[in-house]
């Protein structure tokens, strides 16, 4: 018989619900399994086990009293940093939350919760999500589970380095510039970041607010869209959410890609710093989805070079204003001071790392009356034109295909000292969350070095357009299998 | 490449409320100068006659029921506070000496 540790979402939630094994088995397997190999890893900031084994007992409960089960009934999971978690210290990876212990659950913790999932902790993040490696970290730098020499990815580099080391089945994580795909890219997991507003940001702790969005980190494609069905849909607590109908993602799954048109943006295959292995498994990937009855259409993203720096500046904009509540007051840490100001900024400055400095400072210059023009107001206008185009190729094609991160990967500490070379890590993955439109990150291949890295590829589809995602990226993942492989450790 | 003086960095880190040291200004100076040398390429990008970006939600308007939700306490909405004395969050004085 297989271990607990290798089902899927979908098999373990089935096997609890039908009594043939238990959420506490279940849990007690990933409990044994974390603190096995977590040393090497560093995924989690906190297991929470207690918890997780109380909520076990109480899906076991309900199951031996005849209730019906959820959705996730016994699958243990874990929640990215960001996400506010009643009773339990929620940091965003920094040291200015420390200590700080929600009095309530956010919508994600609540939904999960209510679909009968049991939650094992809280994961690592670059700090407030700003970042591509998971090093913009106060903690011990994640290590990816395929090479510990090299970085997860980032910023949800624990939630994609827990579900590669296998110590949770699924996770969550948030994707403002490419922080869910970007590292599900970099350890051979399914990445997805929904269309904005198709999941609540209520209880995540704010970076871009017009950006920011949750979605799942799974094993397969399927179990991604069984997430994302007990978590998507209006909330009353989160304005932008949209009312549109939560469609059924499984039965999308079963869908194929026969028949669909995917998009090919040539030119930005002439990317400088494109790897050649990416390019490889790249081509091969979209020779996959020509067997698979697909047909294949190149279109124009005009404004694509302009992508990076438009994010740059709104990110950071808005991360400025966000953080602005980070003022040692009311939660968090404070550093006593002699005047109220000095108190401000004496906690501000031994609170954040530098990397939220850094982008406190840009966003505070952009900001600025004497440049809001020239920067801010340019990237909005900017943000159009780059809606406008996907509008555009949305015209020929249903989906748009292209390698999710430029790189395989990179070895801690290559990249930190140079932080403009760390937000080209986002080329491909920014242009989703500058259009508000779904994205996922599916295992495409691995590298050709001697330890071989992890290969991700990246479809973007229309607003709402998660089904149609799901319908490929399942049958890509049938007929290639690259997700079966799992990292040893 | 864009320049950036040590000045225009203490000034953004005053507006900012950090008190950044002589390294980090220096740190930052060049640090921004790339960055803003970089971001400075959208001006190759003809923006005339394009509105600011709105989300479709943000295109439509909506108003919900004004009805009293869920509350907490004042002991449990200062629960995080670094220092309290009764339902007050206590901060140092306002004035500069």
């Amino acid at each position: 018989m297989s271990s607990i540790l290798d089902w899927t979402a979908l098999e373990l939630s089935k096997a609890v619900r039908a009594g043939d094994v238990t959420a506490a088995d279940a849990t007690e397997a990933y409990l044994a399994r974390i603190e096995a190999v977590e040393p090497k890893i560093n995924a989690y900031l906190r297991v929470a086990a207690k918890t997780a084994r109380a909520a076990a007992e109480s899906v076991d409960k309900k199951r031996q009293a005849g209730k019906p089960l959820g959705p996730l009934a016994g699958v243990p999971l874990a929640l990215k940093d960001i996400f506010v978690t009643e009773g339990i210290e929620t940091t965003c990876g920094s040291k200015i939350l420390d200590g700080w212990t929600p009095p309530y659950d956010g919508t994600h913790a609540r939904r999960l919760r209510e679909a009968d999932s049991v939650m094992l902790g809280k994961v690592s993040m670059d700090e407030f999500a700003m970042g591509s490696s998971n090093e913009n970290s106060p903690h011990p730098p994640v290590r990816n589970p395929w090479d510990t020499d090299f970085v997860p990815g980032g910023s949800s580099g624990g939630s994609v380095a827990a579900v590669a080391a296998r110590t949770a089945l699924c996770t969550l994580g948030t994707d403002t510039g490419g922080s869910i795909r970007q590292p599900a890219s970099l350890c051979n997991v399914v990445g997805l970041k929904p269309t904005y507003g198709r999941v609540s940001r209520h209880g995540m702790i704010a970076f871009a607010s017009s950006l920011d969005q949750a979605g799942p980190v799974t094993r397969t494609v399927r179990d991604a869209a069984l997430v994302l069905g007990a978590i998507a849909g209006r909330d009353e607590m989160d304005a932008t959410t949209l009312d549109a109908p939560v469609d059924d993602y499984l039965s999308a799954c079963d869908q194929g890609v026969a028949g669909l048109r995917i998009g090919v943006h040539r030119k930005a295959m002439e990317l400088e710093g494109l790897d050649e292995d990416v390019r490889v498994a790249f081509t091969r990937s979209l020779e996959a989805f020509k067997e698979l009855g697909a047909t294949l259409v190149d279109v124009e993203l005009p404004h694509f070079d302009h992508a990076v720096a438009t994010y740059y500046i709104l990110c950071t904009a808005e991360a400025s204003s966000n953080l602005a509540r980070y003022d040692g007051v009311r939660y968090g840490a404070r550093v006593e001071a002699p005047s109220l100001l000095k108190m401000y900024n004496a906690t501000r400055e031994a609170g954040f790392g530098a990397e939220v400095k850094r982008r406190i400072m840009l966003g505070t210059f952009v900001l600025r009356a004497s440049s809001y023009e020239e920067y801010y107001g340019r990237a909005m206008k900017v943000r159009t034109l780059i809606k406008r185009d996907y509008q555009a190729a949305f015209g020929q094609c249903d989906l748009i295909a292209s390698p999710t991160s430029p790189v395989p990967g990179f070895r801690i500490g290559e990249r930190i000292a140079d932080p403009l070379s760390m937000y080209l890590s986002d080329v491909f993955t920014i242009g989703a969350n500058l259009a508000g439109l779904p994205g996922i990150s599916i295992p495409g291949g691995f590298s050709s070095a001697a330890k071989p890295l992890p290969i991700g590829l990246q479809l973007v589809g229309p607003t709402l357009g998660e089904s149609l995602l799901f319908s490929a990226a399942a049958a890509y993942e049938a007929n290639t299998g690259w997700h079966t492989k799992v990292a040893e450790l | 490449m864009a320049t950036v003086t040590p000045e225009e960095i203490r000034e953004l880190a005053t507006l900012a409320r950090l008190s950044l040291d002589d390294q980090e200004v220096e740190q930052f100076r060049v640090q921004l100068a790339d960055i803003l040398g970089y971001i400075g390429t959208l001006r190759e990008v003809d923006v005339s006659g394009v509105p600011e970006f709105l989300s479709e939600r943000q295109e439509e308007s909506s108003l919900r029921e004004d009805a009293a939700g869920v509350q907490f306490s004042s002991e449990t909405a200062l629960s995080n506070a670094p220092n309290t004395r009764g339902r007050l969050v206590v901060v140092p004085k306002f004035k500069e000496d």
